[in-house]
């Protein structure tokens, strides 16, 4: 009895995640939507002013204010940035950077730094990509990473829009979105 | 680049070995590659075989279908088909619609039966799929048609390495075991090439030892040995029947020589013609010193073991200037230039008296067959030394001919000669353990000795 207790909380607290998760998404969307700083302007600037290579990048709250957390790399400091840019006017609210290397142990692992090699040699335009895919499916891009699996490396993008959440894979060495097996 | 040319020697010696080794590691090799290829086209090569064909079946059948139907019908068709097929992904695109598993045609899609690999992503487990399709064309869209071989790809790399490491393990076997085999087998070969060395230099009494294990080389020595006692044998009867003849001869011919010098003498006082007399003694001078050369050639060829413990360090430099200086009355008289080269240091264990004899025979025979105003070098070298002229030579065919007893090329027969200075030359060397080879000197003959000490 008090076994099958334990499956309904459990089975309650999944469902009520999962309806947080997407509320979240929607949360996040609707900031994008009311950003006076737009995506595109966020990426170009940590890309001019920090480091140009971004691999992580989603909606974030900073003192209860929305911001976008950037991840990104220079290879030129060797040095790994995070940053959180408001969605008024952009203004760097936090900003953490590291060194790649520690204790001369790389901090990023293989499939990492092979993604960063195909992304550095590519003709890849992340801001040009997500214009297109917010052209093409009528959406809101609100969080993306670059990823490396099977030797292929992508970005993995979220999109919303009137139907609901959406993940969308692009090639960065093709620039062509992946095909998604449905069921 | 001593070091260089003494591991180049050693090379050389060592090339049959590896020759063997690397005869019988190609064939192992082969044998395994040929097992492997096998191996694959039964195994993951059948599985890729059997997919292409249900693929090409799959293809056929909407082919048809899609003939045979209307477009709504051929749809209804085609989505109950996408939907059952687990194993085959299968999608068609009209110009307003995706239907099917994919939701968008890959980018390098290539005509069916030809398949391109394209990656695709899952969202139920979120992840990336590599898989294997092709696209056809219908009367009213586009079917593609691929397949989730990740699992075979992956096995043909499994199956890639594995064989990597068994040829690696097949090379490494047949190194080993053919090296240890090779020079087993060689070890004997080698060891009874030493002994027909040996025999060669004048050691008859040289014999290969015979091992335990009665196996074939071991009864190749055996008839060897036998062989070699009964020339032995037959040297030792030569030897003891010309010694004898020697001795039986030199007496009554050196009382003969006694008598003629007597009767000469005796012609001289009572001023008679002596003429015929005295070219009597020359001939039999003659026949006494070619008896003598004879002598000593047997005793040379036979006598070599106990001679060269007698040895002593001589200094070839020495001996080549004596040499020299003896021969140049003889090349000045036929108005012969000779050039001495010998700015080394050479020494050799060896009989000083022999070495001088093999040196002024050479010297000798240049001056007499290399005609007048001839040029004559001798030039040490580090192992040996060369005697070169620039007269006629000797052609290619009679090269080895010199060196037989009592041998003499047919033009040089006027010249004065009982054709064993050569031979005398050759089993001087050969006591010495050396070599001598006649080289073309264009124009004339050049006389090479090296001596391995």
């Amino acid at each position: 009895m008090k076994f099958t207790k334990l499956i309904g909380a459990a089975l309650i607290l999944t469902s009520v995640s999962a309806v947080a998760g997407k509320e979240d998404d929607v949360l996040a969307t609707m900031a994008i939507q009311r950003a006076n700083f737009s995506v595109e302007q966020a990426i170009e600037k940590v890309s001019s002013d920090y480091a140009q290579y971004i691999i992580e990048f989603e909606i974030d709250d900073h003192h209860n204010q929305a911001t976008y957390e950037i991840e990104a790399i220079n290879f030129e400091t060797q040095e790994k940035h995070k940053l959180e840019l408001s969605l008024e006017d952009g203004a760097v609210l936090k900003e953490e950077k590291k060194n790649l290397k520690y204790l001369m142990v790389n901090r990023l692992d293989d499939d990492e730094l092979q993604a960063l090699e195909e992304l550095k040699a590519s003709n890849f335009e992340l801001g040009k990509t997500i214009a297109q895919l917010k052209q093409k499916y009528n959406a809101e891009v609100f969080e993306f990473e670059l990823e490396n699996e099977k030797g292929i490396t992508f970005y993995k993008f979220k999109l919303m829009n009137e139907q609901g959440p959406k993940r969308v894979i692009v090639d960065i060495k093709t620039g062509n979105v992946l095909p998604v097996m449905k069921y | 680049m001593a070091s260089v040319t003494e591991w180049w020697k050693t090379v050389k010696q060592a090339r049959s070995i590896w020759r063997l080794t690397f005869l019988y590691t190609g064939l192992l090799l082969a044998v395994v590659i040929v097992l492997l290829v096998v191996l694959f086209q039964l195994s993951i090569g059948q599985m890729s075989r059997q997919q292409h064909l249900q693929m090409d079946n799959i293809i056929q059948q909407q082919t048809q279908l899609a003939q045979q139907l209307n477009n709504d019908e051929f749809i209804a068709q085609f989505k109950l088909q996408a939907e059952s097929s687990r194993q085959y992904l299968l999608t068609y695109q009209t110009q307003s619609k995706m239907i099917g598993r994919l939701n968008s045609i890959p980018s390098n899609l290539s005509q069916c039966s030809k398949l391109a690999r394209f990656p695709i992503w899952l969202d139920k487990y979120e992840e990336i799929r590599l898989i294997s399709g092709c696209s056809q064309s219908l009367p009213d869209g586009l079917l593609i048609i691929a397949i989730d071989d990740e699992y075979l790809y992956d096995l043909k790399g499994q199956f890639i390495t594995a064989s990597m490491i068994a040829l690696c393990l097949a090379l490494l076997m047949g190194l080993i075991t053919g090296l240890i085999f090779s020079t087993r087998v060689l070890k004997r070969i080698n060891s009874i090439n030493k002994v027909a060395l040996r025999v060669e230099s004048g050691q008859l009494s040289a014999r290969i030892a015979v091992s335990k294990h009665n196996d074939e080389y071991d009864h190749m020595a055996l008839h060897i040995n036998t062989m070699l006692n009964q020339l032995q044998h037959s040297f030792e009867t030569i030897a003891g029947i010309t010694d004898a003849i020697a001795h039986d001869l030199r007496t009554p011919l050196g009382h003969l020589r006694q008598q003629l010098e007597s009767e000469i003498e005796a012609n001289l006082k009572h001023n008679l013609p002596s003429e015929q007399l005295q070219s009597m003694l020359e001939k039999l001078d003659e026949i006494l010193f070619t008896f003598s050369a004879m002598l000593e050639l047997t005793r040379l060829q036979q006598q070599q073991e106990q001679k060269s413990q007698h040895f002593k360090t001589v200094n070839l430099q020495q001996i080549m200037v004596d040499a020299v200086d003896l021969i140049e009355p003889l090349t000045e008289e036929k108005q012969q230039i000779i050039k001495l080269k010998s700015d080394l240091e050479v020494s050799i264990k060896g009989d000083a008296s022999l070495l001088f004899r093999a040196v002024y025979n050479l010297l000798e025979n240049a001056s007499k067959y290399a005609g007048d105003k001839a040029t004559i070098s001798l030039q040490l070298t580090k192992n040996g030394f060369i005697v070169s002229d620039n007269g006629p030579g000797i052609c290619d065919s009679e090269k080895d001919k010199v060196f037989q007893r009592l041998y003499r090329i047919e033009k040089s027969r006027q010249i004065a000669g009982f054709g064993l200075g050569l031979t005398l030359v050759k089993a001087i060397i050969q006591l010495h353990n050396g070599s001598i080879k006649l080289l073309d000197n264009n124009p004339g003959l050049s006389v090479q000795v090296e001596f391995s000490q």
